[in-house]
């Protein structure tokens, strides 16, 4: 399969406080033509920005502190203004999360995506381009006369639809959709993910889904990352991490759906994720984790499991037992148990 | 464009307008004494003829129809008589209005030209030290009383320099009788000068902070992310999107601003001898012609108020979310 | 929000601290600076053979120079100072406490009251000041009083629209509704959640009303509507302006408007801190 996506050790600082913090460390994977990666994680956990920094649009007060991303070849980081401005929707395109705040108020939705057009296909002809934004919401969903609707007569969902059918104008070879249906409601959800996926298999482009929502990251991905202050501490196809959960958190992520089939109530991982301020060399996840060791304190080495199956921890071998015992809500209690402790003192 | 919008904002005109001269009526019954007093010629003193007069004008009618018949003359355009020269108020006001709007057009097409400009700019080089020398600036001159700034400049081009006149609008030996030539002959322009520049100079700052303001607010919002992520090149996204964006609360406001401004022309006319309606209030009041006073003070109002008719439509026009507004 | 961070914000920003300052020395001058001055305010003075000084230049003697009758005018800017911060502090405090009450009103109660209060608004913002002032002044007599009578009159409008448009967002959040269903009053509503909340924005626009309030007795003053029985910087200016001053003694007219800006871009220097809070968009910037 080709490659079209490859980042190496990518770090990310923010600058918050007068210092410059990590927000991502280490990021390595590479993504193939045709292929959707999910990237899961609590919030705060740096996978919007990981997406943004993709993009090169990371706030003032980011910046890429090393590693490599090379896209079709290209090293992504180091192009210029106006190759990346060439690259920029034409190869990569974004869907962003809350489309409500995302399209300009005072154009119309058919100007917007004629206008992502114009900028690559100078040669268009205005009626050709107008023609095809109207096709494109056709695609999504939205009738075509809707073209010439204002942002705010839109729905949500509507508006989040937009989006995607923006995005996909130019048939970019990848698609990043950062958490594109957390600010919908349940049905909006619904119809926006069935889009997408519908959009993608129509297409082929690949597709980075990052999204807090293991459900979401089940019906459409391929493979899965899962995302932990700033680092992967999981990666695996989709049937390797929701079968197979081998890092700690990963269990823990899965033990909070609720199963309507089981009677087993939902886990709540307790404790929260160390700021950026807090971030030191070993397991960050281990503060919270049932399983730790003494030896966690240290830096933390990448396992591979089986064939494109990894994770970030220094007990591989014992994943089945963490799967066993990380069913158990008991084994989550004693975590709180000890962090409570913790405080206490 | 949305007509029951127009419709209301229309509506809500001929109520302030109403309630303007509901004000200019009863703001000079306000003076002590015999509030018919005000309506007669104060160097009329014989006791007999007054009484003639105020008879004449209904001035012994009940408050009530006096407000009636006030009303009634106003819609008919009588403002009644100047005490001065026997004029009639309208034709007196009338010529003071042309100047003093002479006055406001060019210093309102200045003032928001500097003003959008140097907002603009200023938020392109947030945090340099132009910027923040010209914050500076903006607070210092918006502390300056506009009389002052006036001042500042005869001092400076009339008294030091002679390069500008200094007062009235035009020099004594005039001859120019035909309306257009009066307002583009060199002698009004170089008389114009200084008393555009100093409104124009007071009246910038505030159109000019709220630029600058607005445009850092539009330049980091959300949407903007979206616009540079299709590859949209530096320059074509801050107008495009950016001005675009930022222009709406500033025709929204720029209503505020005008008002303002117009507010304060009276010292700036005075200071410049400049014959408009401000200076026509003072002199008025000072010579006790308070017909006149009323008249100008009308008038004043009036076009501060469809000032503001303007903008609320253009500010609809500009922005498609207004355009459905309920409530203001 | 307290005053200890209040001050330590003014502290960091240099201008705000300069202009605290200046801000103190005026209040200073206006409290003793009669007692300070080194001439009457109409005293005409003569020098050692007898002669009237008059328009002197700026000297060690006269400070701001004199006018054309051989008054100081150091001395006369020294008494000017208190009656334009006795205007400015009432012109400030009364109508943004107006305001805000009103706003408040509007905001909350809604309906007739908003409508009634918001109508009001527009049309107070439709009335040219100074025109208005003028007249009402010369109705009323212009007096210390009447003067911040009819500065009051119009300001009140900005600090209402701004509490009205706040008051009706925060109406709309969960913890209002919460109040509302636990069986809260309207009044205790207002008082305890609303005017908490709106207070900042109240307290941030007196700066601002004062700068306009001393902004407006200056320009009535020099227009002739100032009161009669004090000198204020505005008056003086007037004074300047009839006597000649803009050919013959400059000094006359600069020193007084000097006052007059720096008293009013103190005030606005000390808000700049503050600048970001009521916007806080302005920090994502940095």
């Amino acid at each position: 399969m080709k490659t079209l996506l490859e980042i190496e050790n990518l770090d990310i600082d923010y600058h918050s406080n007068g210092q410059w913090q990590p927000a991502v460390r280490g990021i390595s994977f590479a993504l193939h033509a045709g292929e959707i990666l999910g990237l899961v994680g609590e919030s705060g956990c740096g996978k919007s920005t990981l997406a943004r920094a993709l993009m090169r649009l990371l706030p003032r007060n980011g910046r890429v502190s090393g590693g490599k991303v090379r896209f079709r070849g290209m090293d992504l980081l180091a192009l210029d203004e106006k190759a990346l401005l060439a690259v920029r929707w034409d190869e990569i395109a974004m869907v962003f999360q809350g489309a409500m705040n995302v399209l300009d108020p005072v154009y119309t939705i058919g100007d917007q995506i004629v206008e992502a057009i114009a900028e690559h296909r100078p040669r268009m002809r205005r009626r050709d381009m107008w023609r095809q934004a109207e096709e494109l919401l056709e695609g999504v969903g939205i009738d075509k006369a809707r073209a010439r609707s204002y942002p705010h007569e839109l729905s949500g969902g509507m508006r989040q639809r937009v989006g995607i059918a923006m995005a996909i104008a130019l048939d970019p070879a990848l698609v990043i959709a950062d958490e594109p249906t957390t600010a919908l409601d349940v049905i909006s959800q619904d119809n926006v993910l069935a889009r997408l996926s519908a959009v993608q298999k129509e297409r082929g482009f690949s597709m980075i889904l990052v999204s807090h929502d293991m459900g979401v990251i089940a019906e459409t991905c391929d493979r899965v990352a899962v995302m932990y202050a700033g680092s992967i501490v999981e990666l695996g196809s989709v049937r390797d991490i929701f079968h197979r959960p081998s890092h700690p958190y990963s269990i823990g992520l899965l033990g909070a759906i609720v199963d309507i089939h089981q009677s087993r109530p939902a886990i709540a991982i307790p404790g929260h994720p160390p700021a950026g301020s807090n971030r030191d060399d070993g397991c960050l996840f281990r503060g919270r984790c049932p399983f730790a060791a003494p030896v966690c304190a240290s830096p933390v080495p990448w396992m591979s499991l089986e064939e494109g199956h990894g994770m970030l921890c220094h007990f591989p071998e014992k994943r089945e037992a963490f799967r066993r015992d990380g069913k158990d809500p008991h084994t989550w209690d004693q975590v709180a148990d000890r962090l409570r402790a913790v405080e206490a003192a | 464009m949305n007509w029951s919008y127009i419709a209301r904002r229309l509506v809500y005109l001929v109520i302030n307008l109403w309630v303007l001269i509901t004000i200019a009526f009863f703001l000079f019954r306000l003076l002590p004494g015999n509030p018919a007093d005000f309506l007669i010629d104060p160097l009329l003193t014989d006791p007999e003829r007054r009484a003639a007069v105020m008879e004449r004008l209904g001035l012994n009618d009940p408050l009530p129809v006096q407000y009636v018949k006030y009303l009634g003359a106003l819609l008919q355009g009588d403002l009644g008589t100047s005490f001065r020269n026997n004029l009639p108020v309208t034709q007196i006001v009338g010529r003071s209005f042309a100047n003093t709007m002479v006055l406001v057009v060019v210093m309102f097409v200045v003032a928001y030209a500097v003003g959008v400009t140097a907002g603009a700019y200023f938020a392109s080089r947030r945090g340099a030290l132009v910027e923040r020398i010209g914050g500076t600036l903006a607070l210092v001159v918006r502390g300056a009383p506009g009389f002052f700034i006036g001042v500042l400049l005869i001092l400076l081009f009339s008294a030091t320099l002679g390069w500008l006149p200094s007062t009235g609008m035009r020099s004594g030996n005039y001859s120019e009788s035909n309306l257009w030539a009066i307002y583009t002959s060199t002698d009004f322009i170089r008389h114009l000068i200084l008393p555009v520049a100093t409104a124009a100079i007071t009246a910038c700052v505030a159109p000019m902070i709220l630029m600058r303001n607005t445009m850092l607010d539009v330049m980091h919002s959300d949407f903007m992310d979206l616009v540079e992520a299709k590859g949209v090149p530096r320059r074509r996204r801050l107008y495009r999107h950016g001005v675009r964006n930022a222009l709406m609360p500033l025709v929204a406001e720029g209503s505020q601003f005008i008002g303002y401004a117009v507010g304060g022309l009276v010292e700036i006319e005075v200071v410049f001898s400049w014959p408009g309606l401000g200076r026509e209030i003072v002199t008025a009041i000072n010579t006790r012609d308070y017909l006149v006073a009323q008249g100008a003070f009308i008038y004043i109002g009036v076009l501060v108020m469809v000032v503001y008719f303007v903008a609320d439509i253009l500010a609809a026009a500009l922005d498609p979310r207004l355009r459905r507004a309920t409530s203001h | 929000m307290n005053l200890q961070s209040i001050l330590e914000a003014i502290r960091r920003d240099k201008l705000a601290l300069l202009g605290l300052f200046t801000l103190v020395a005026f209040i200073l001058i206006a409290v003793f600076g009669p007692a300070l001055a080194p001439y009457g305010p109409n005293e005409i003075v003569r020098n050692a053979q007898g002669r009237v000084q008059v328009l002197q230049p700026p000297s060690w003697q006269f400070l701001f120079g004199t006018t054309d009758l051989g008054r100081d005018v150091f001395s006369q800017v020294l008494y000017g100072t208190r009656p334009v911060l006795i205007v400015g502090f009432f012109a400030a405090i009364i109508p943004t406490a107006i305001g805000t009450l009103l706003g408040l009103v509007a905001g909350y109660v809604r309906r007739w009251a908003d409508t009634l209060i918001s109508r009001a608004v527009e049309i107070a913002y439709s009335l040219p000041f100074e025109p208005f002032a003028i007249i009402l002044l010369f109705v009323l007599g212009p007096s210390l009083p009447t003067l911040i009578l009819a500065i009051s009159i119009i300001d009140w409008r900005r600090p209402a629209r701004v509490v009205r448009n706040q008051v009706m967002t925060l109406s709309g959040s969960s913890f209002i509704k919460a109040a509302r269903v636990a069986g809260a009053s309207t009044s205790w509503i207002v008082l305890r959640h609303m005017l908490p909340l709106t207070l900042p924005i109240s307290l941030i626009y007196i700066p601002f009303a004062f700068g306009n309030a001393v902004l407006a007795e200056s320009a009535l003053s020099f227009l002739g509507f100032g009161d009669p029985q004090s000198v204020s910087w505005g008056s003086i200016l007037r004074q300047a302006f009839d006597g000649g001053a803009m050919d013959r003694g400059w000094w006359w007219m600069v020193a007084p408007g000097l006052c007059i800006t720096a008293a009013v871009t103190s005030v606005f220097f000390l808000t700049r801190p503050f600048e970001e809070l009521v916007n806080p968009r302005l920090r994502r910037s940095q």
